[in-house]
């Protein structure tokens, strides 16, 4: 009878086979590295444009109704931000319908992925306008 | 005639290989590490962030007065002489700290708000309307002395009377 031979160690193909994985995992995780790098920058733009709607809007509904039409035609980008978000622009909407009189305000800046712009509504104390009321902007953040 | 075991060649190229594997995955291993420890670094910050600015706003709109102290802080007269101080201490890490003292002096609420080891923090009061703005800065990090917004806050003084009286009487 004959006797089978059982194989010890491990073949050349083995070891090559688990190099292989162990070295694709790596560069898995290497190339995320960057990729981190990048969701951090984005959500942190993100903040800072939130932040920056909230004190535009802050600003906007503090005035009187006079400056606040000279206010809107003169929307900037606070020139701080500029560095953070890349061609920056301020876009508005003053809306008087049913759901009440309100400023929206919205940013778009350049990005490395297509992303919708960040926007962000606040009321108006009512005024009798007699219909409804539509006005739309934009500004560039540059001055 | 078949040759048995492995030769002494053969050993030595088997554990350089196990060897620069082990220390690649070491490194990848430290970086990944490291990495997880910044995010949480980072995310306890934006946290932080997110807690100060809804803290500044809400008493700002209640600030009867600002004043600007010379060490840089930020003191907020409220209703009943309550007072409200943002300031920021650089020690073992940077911190933004809001004490809430009554008339009296008595300290009643103390917040911290940690903040990133570089960071600066600062405040500008600006009028028509009274409001006031808060910029937290950082240094980029690998380049000394260059900095960049973190975080900028502004917010209108007495505001909570003007939307009252908007909204008419108030139960």
């Amino acid at each position: 009878m004959l006797k089978q031979r059982r194989a010890y160690g491990s073949a050349n193909i083995e070891v090559l086979v688990a190099a292989s994985l162990l070295i694709a995992v790596i560069g898995l995780l290497s190339s995320m590295v960057p990729r981190l790098g990048n969701v951090w920058k984005a959500s942190r733009n993100n903040q800072l444009a939130t932040h920056e709607l909230a004190n535009q809007l802050e600003l906007l509904t503090a005035i009187p109704e006079l400056q606040r039409s000279q206010a809107l035609e003169n929307l900037r980008v606070s020139p701080d931000l500029t560095d953070a978000l890349h061609n920056a622009v301020l876009r508005h909407q003053l809306l008087d319908d049913a759901s009440g009189r309100r400023i929206v305000l919205s940013i778009d800046w350049e990005r490395t992925v297509d992303a919708k712009p960040i926007s962000m509504v606040a009321w108006l104390p009512s005024q009798k306008t007699g219909g409804e009321l539509r006005q739309e902007s934009d500004t560039r953040g540059t001055p | 005639m078949k040759r048995n075991g492995i030769s002494l060649i053969e050993t030595v190229i088997a554990v350089s290989a196990s060897s620069l594997i082990f220390l690649l995955t070491i490194g990848v291993l430290h970086q990944t590490m490291l990495l997880s420890s910044k995010a949480k670094s980072r995310t306890d910050f934006h946290q932080s962030n997110i807690r100060l600015a809804k803290y500044f706003r809400d008493d700002v709109h209640q600030a009867l007065q600002m004043k600007l102290a010379d060490d840089g802080s930020l003191e907020l007269t409220l209703k009943d002489s309550e007072t409200v101080t943002y300031r920021m201490e650089n020690g073992v890490g940077s911190v933004v700290i809001r004490e809430v003292k009554s008339s009296g002096g008595e300290n009643r609420e103390q917040e911290v708000f940690r903040m990133l080891d570089t960071a600066s923090c600062k405040f500008e009061i600006q009028d028509s309307p009274d409001r006031v703005t808060l910029e937290l800065d950082s240094e980029i990090p690998g380049e000394t002395g260059l900095k960049r917004v973190e975080m900028r806050v502004s917010a209108t003084a007495n505001r909570w009377p003007n939307v009252t009286a908007h909204l008419g009487a108030t139960p």
